[in-house]
């Protein structure tokens, strides 16, 4: 099968009423998270985006969805630059967001996974 | 001695006694904490010479408090009177004693409480007189304090603080019984006089204004052990609560001089925590206290790191790091270590990755000139551009290191206290920054300069970009056009306080723009708020400060803001006040000639001939 640049992945089931658990911790510290609107400005000013592919819209997706697998790695590529709270239309605090998400998987460990 | 003798000096005694166990257990706590390089640093700095200088700043900062002389006068006459004057009713205590007694040393309650043992006792002898009026004028001298102190609680605007420091309930009690402390010296020696004769001109004259019966002689009594009481509480309670300082600055200031640092260092962080006096002007300096969700300042931080039960993390991260509290405390608690220390303890074991950045085909081309510009350099295009259009009119052999692919200095990761991702990103940005084998560094961010001289090490010189420009105006090599725009420079926080670059931009601009000639003071620079050590505030406050501190800087004819710094540069525009440029725009501006520098130099030299 010819390289087209991106993959498939499995089927998901996900419920949009209801939200993961580690999004509702997340969102308790930084409410501001709420306002996201996957726009894409903090990904595409990204640091760690241009080289690992993970930006910040995609580890709120993730952690919406609650892909924590995908979501644990993508975060340890995050070099906590800040550009995107600079960029980001909605004002989102999102490097607490993160830091947050960093300690959420380190207080839970593997149970979340 | 008789047992009302002993009912008398037993408070007294029993608290000094506590005072002292407590102390010792501490300091040699605390001392023992310390890591084995520093303790050998302070045991080499107890020369002759520097115990002499430190014995001097102790005189002068402990008793005398001329730091804050040179910030609130009100204020220091306040601390002064009480600290000094709390000094010299000892001193002089002790020597009318010894006077009267003929022993040097003698206990310490008989001193204290000398005029009690002394009071059925013929005054003789005009320098034994002068001691009552001398003792007289010290106790009027500290009561004049004490009477500010219990002003300011009611006013503290009238001293030059903005804000009251809230006190907690320890700080309450102790500064009660202190309170306490000096009146019923007063009243027990008024009585004293009142009923037994002599006294000074204050405590005397008092006396003989009242005329009780002999048979109420006992109220003199319960006075002196009022004072007693007062004295002994004050002891006990010492130890927990912010008068700790009293003792603690000595160490603290010995420690300083010996050039410890509390940064990763537990027992230094508890001799300068402790040393803390909470005087409340720190949270004058701090520019976060205009805002009224924030509660990070570093006087409640410190405050609450003595307390058992220790810093919330709300409270540890909501700081912009400015450094702005560290500057003016005048006890010089280095805040900003002792609140690094707490971010790493507490975020340091956090995981990360950056294997991605291990690009070892990668390499930068060879140039002499390395130019870094920083995350926050990538979101102002126009300073690279800028600083490109230099580097070509000067014929510099330059290359632009994350011109394409950016990468962080890791000071970020730093300031949120996961260290060894900082110094797992450091290995990487060290090395491809040194890939292109530079002869000198050049970054136009004051938060990756600061980096670099802290903890990179580059074997070659790294300065700011405004350092390169005006040792290009100083080689006679200017821009020849001046404009009269009227502009006011700021100070970045890092490029200020941190590394002490304050000359070389203000030269830099005061050849291409008309720069206000601001009365300004090293170390007093404003913040714009935006700083990246502050994980908790939203954009919104941000915003606040940042307007705060455009309208503190400006004049009402003010028509640019420059600034050296990209953050800066970024905050101070969201509000839309006034125009914000780089020193570096405003520099390639200037260049109104297109031929390289070198051409033009030649030309003129061609037309003068």
């Amino acid at each position: 099968m010819p390289d087209f640049g991106f993959g498939i992945h499995d089927d998901l089931m996900i419920d949009h009423d209801r939200l993961s658990l580690a999004y509702e911790a997340v969102l308790e510290e930084v409410p501001s998270i709420s306002g996201c609107i996957s726009c894409g400005s903090c990904s595409g000013t990204c640091v760690s985006s241009f080289q690992s592919g993970a930006g910040f819209r995609k580890l709120v997706m993730l952690l919406k969805n609650g892909s924590y697998e995908q979501l644990q790695q993508a975060l340890d590529y995050c070099q906590f630059c800040g550009k995107c709270s600079l960029v980001c239309p909605r004002g989102i605090n999102t490097r607490r967001a993160i830091l947050e998400m960093r300690k959420q998987f380190k207080k839970q460990g593997d149970d979340m996974v | 001695m008789t047992w009302f003798n002993v009912i008398l000096i037993l408070p007294f005694t029993l608290g000094l006694f506590i005072l002292l166990a407590v102390l010792s257990v501490n300091y040699y706590q605390w001392f023992r904490a310390l890591n084995p390089r520093n303790k050998l640093r302070l045991w080499k700095s107890l020369s002759r010479k520097e115990i002499l200088s430190s014995i001097t700043e102790i005189f002068r900062e402990c008793l005398l408090h001329l730091r804050i002389y040179h910030q609130k006068r009100r204020l220091w006459y306040m601390h002064m009177s009480l600290a000094f004057g709390w000094f010299l009713l000892i001193v002089v205590g002790h020597v009318e004693s010894v006077f009267n007694t003929g022993h040097i040393l003698s206990s310490p309650w008989k001193s204290v409480f000398f005029d009690y043992f002394s009071r059925s006792q013929e005054v003789t002898g005009w320098h034994l007189q002068g001691f009552n009026h001398l003792m007289d004028l010290i106790l009027l001298f500290i009561l004049s304090g004490l009477f500010l102190a219990f002003y300011k609680r009611i006013n503290s605007r009238s001293f030059g603080l903005k804000r009251r420091p809230l006190h907690n309930p320890h700080d309450r009690i102790a500064m009660l019984f202190l309170w306490f402390i000096f009146p019923m010296r007063f009243i027990a020696e008024t009585l004293n006089h009142a009923f037994y004769g002599g006294g000074g001109f204050m405590t005397g004259f008092f006396g003989n204004l009242l005329t009780l019966p002999d048979n109420l002689n006992y109220l003199s009594d319960i006075a002196w052990i009022g004072y007693s009481i007062s004295l002994g509480g004050f002891f006990v309670v010492l130890p927990w609560s912010r008068y700790m300082h009293i003792l603690t600055e000595v160490p603290h200031i010995l420690l300083k001089n010996a050039h410890v640092q509390a940064y990763q260092d537990k027992g230094c962080t508890e001799f300068s925590i402790h040393a803390c006096s909470s005087c409340g002007i720190c949270l004058d300096s701090c520019q976060m206290t205009n805002l009224d969700s924030c509660n990070g300042q570093s006087y409640y931080f410190i405050r609450k790191l003595r307390e058992l039960s220790g810093v919330s993390e709300n409270r540890m991260m909501n700081c912009l790091m400015c450094g702005r509290c560290s500057n003016d405390c005048p006890v010089q608690v280095d805040t900003l270590s002792i609140r690094m220390n707490e971010r790493i303890r507490m975020n340091d074991d956090l995981a990360f990755d950056y294997s991605y950045l291990d690009q070892p085909g990668k390499k930068v081309p060879r140039a002499r000139i390395a130019f870094f510009g920083g995350c926050m350099t990538q979101l102002v295009p126009g300073v690279k551009a800028s600083m490109k259009k230099i580097f070509d009119f000067y014929e510099e052999d330059h290359v632009m290191i994350d011109e394409t692919e950016s990468i962080c200095c890791g000071r970020p990761l730093f300031l949120s206290g996961q260290k060894k991702a900082y110094f797992e990103i450091m290995k990487y940005t060290r090395e491809r920054i040194l890939s292109c084998k530079p002869d000198l560094i050049i970054t136009s961010c004051p938060i990756c300069l600061t980096t670099f001289r802290n903890h990179y090490f580059f074997p070659v010189p790294v300065i700011h970009h405004t350092q390169y420009l005006e040792s290009m105006i100083s080689q006679g090599l200017l821009p020849p056009g001046q404009s009269d725009i009227k502009t006011v420079y700021h100070d970045p926080c890092e490029l200020g306080r941190y590394l002490g670059i304050y000359s070389e931009p203000r030269r830099v601009l005061r050849n291409i723009v008309q720069l206000q000639n601001k009365a300004y003071k090293q170390n007093q620079g404003l913040c714009c708020g935006g700083s990246i050590a502050d994980l908790e505030m939203d954009f919104e406050e941000k915003r606040s400060i940042a307007e705060d501190a455009i309208q503190q800087l400006i004049y009402p004819d003010t028509r640019l803001l420059a600034t050296a710094c990209p953050l800066c540069k970024i905050t101070f525009a969201t509000p839309n006040i006034i125009p914000v440029r780089d020193v570096a725009e405003l520099y390639a501006e200037a260049l109104t000639v297109t031929i390289p520098a070198r051409e033009m130099a030649a030309k003129e030299a061609f037309l003068q001939n």
